[in-house]
């Protein structure tokens, strides 16, 4: 597994096509994302919330999602966040673009 | 993003600042009370849980601030911050500012009338008719 200094870097962009991605499935409220982030990126990536946030509201601000109150499993009154039709788009140039750079590096660094 | 979703957004950053305010609070709050609810699911007793919650969180002012620094229209907000603050700062020291403005308005109006002066005399022409053409043909000139 990845050490425990490994986990903070988040690369420039990393954060929004994983948002984007977690939330395609389904409409999950910030804690929800951010624990499902560090599942599907096998603990490399700890979101805190003091980049979830900005990042959140700034990706709404850009229309790529929309949030609305909801009840969480215990009842609890939770922000929840889901995609929109803009959203949905992004995540695919940004998946296309995360295949051609990981891609590129790939076939760099395995060049002897 | 379109021009109708930006507009919208930032009418509503600026005008209804205190409800955007109010709901932020709330989903910071709400993020701290699951990740209380977590914590306790896992065994820790309620004070631990919550101790375990607000560390986790880090603090909750500094994650509004980053939010309104993205915020549309936050430019704004933060350029009327510094403008109160600087008529804050002049009221308190009504001296300085008398003196500001008299010194201010004595260079203005020393410019003008300088400028004022060389205008009237070098670059404005002659009250006359024709006044820097050729003479016509039919008026004496001497030779």
């Amino acid at each position: 597994m990845n050490m425990p200094g490994s986990t903070t870097a988040l690369l420039q962009g990393t954060l929004d096509v994983l948002i984007l991605k977690v939330l395609a499935l389904e409409p999950m409220h910030g804690l929800g994302i951010s624990r499902r982030i560090a599942q599907v990126t096998r603990g490399t990536f700890q979101v805190k919330p003091g980049s979830l946030f900005p990042a959140l509201h700034r990706m709404e601000e850009a229309g790529w999602l929309i949030s609305s109150w909801g009840e969480s499993e215990a009842n609890r009154r939770a922000k929840f966040y889901r995609l929109t039709k803009v959203g949905r788009r992004q995540l695919r140039d940004e998946t296309e673009q995360w295949a051609r750079i990981s891609s590129a590096m790939a076939s760099a660094l395995e060049t002897p | 993003m379109s021009v109708w979703h930006r507009l919208k957004t930032l009418w509503r950053n600026l005008a209804r600042k205190r409800v955007v305010e109010e709901e932020l609070d709330a989903e910071i709050r709400s993020y701290r009370e699951i990740l209380e609810d977590e914590k306790m699911r896992t065994g820790a007793d309620p004070s631990a849980a919550r101790r375990e919650a607000l560390l986790e969180l880090g603090g909750a002012e500094r994650i509004k601030e980053e939010v309104r620094d993205i915020r549309l229209g936050g430019t704004l907000e933060a350029i009327g911050a510094e403008l109160r603050q600087s008529f804050r700062g002049l009221r308190r020291n009504p001296g300085l500012t008398f003196l500001g403005t008299v010194m201010l308005g004595l260079g203005m109006g020393a410019s003008t009338l300088v400028f004022s002066i060389f205008q009237a005399a070098l670059l404005k022409p002659l009250p006359f008719r024709a006044f820097g053409e050729p003479a016509p043909s039919h008026c004496a000139t001497f030779q």
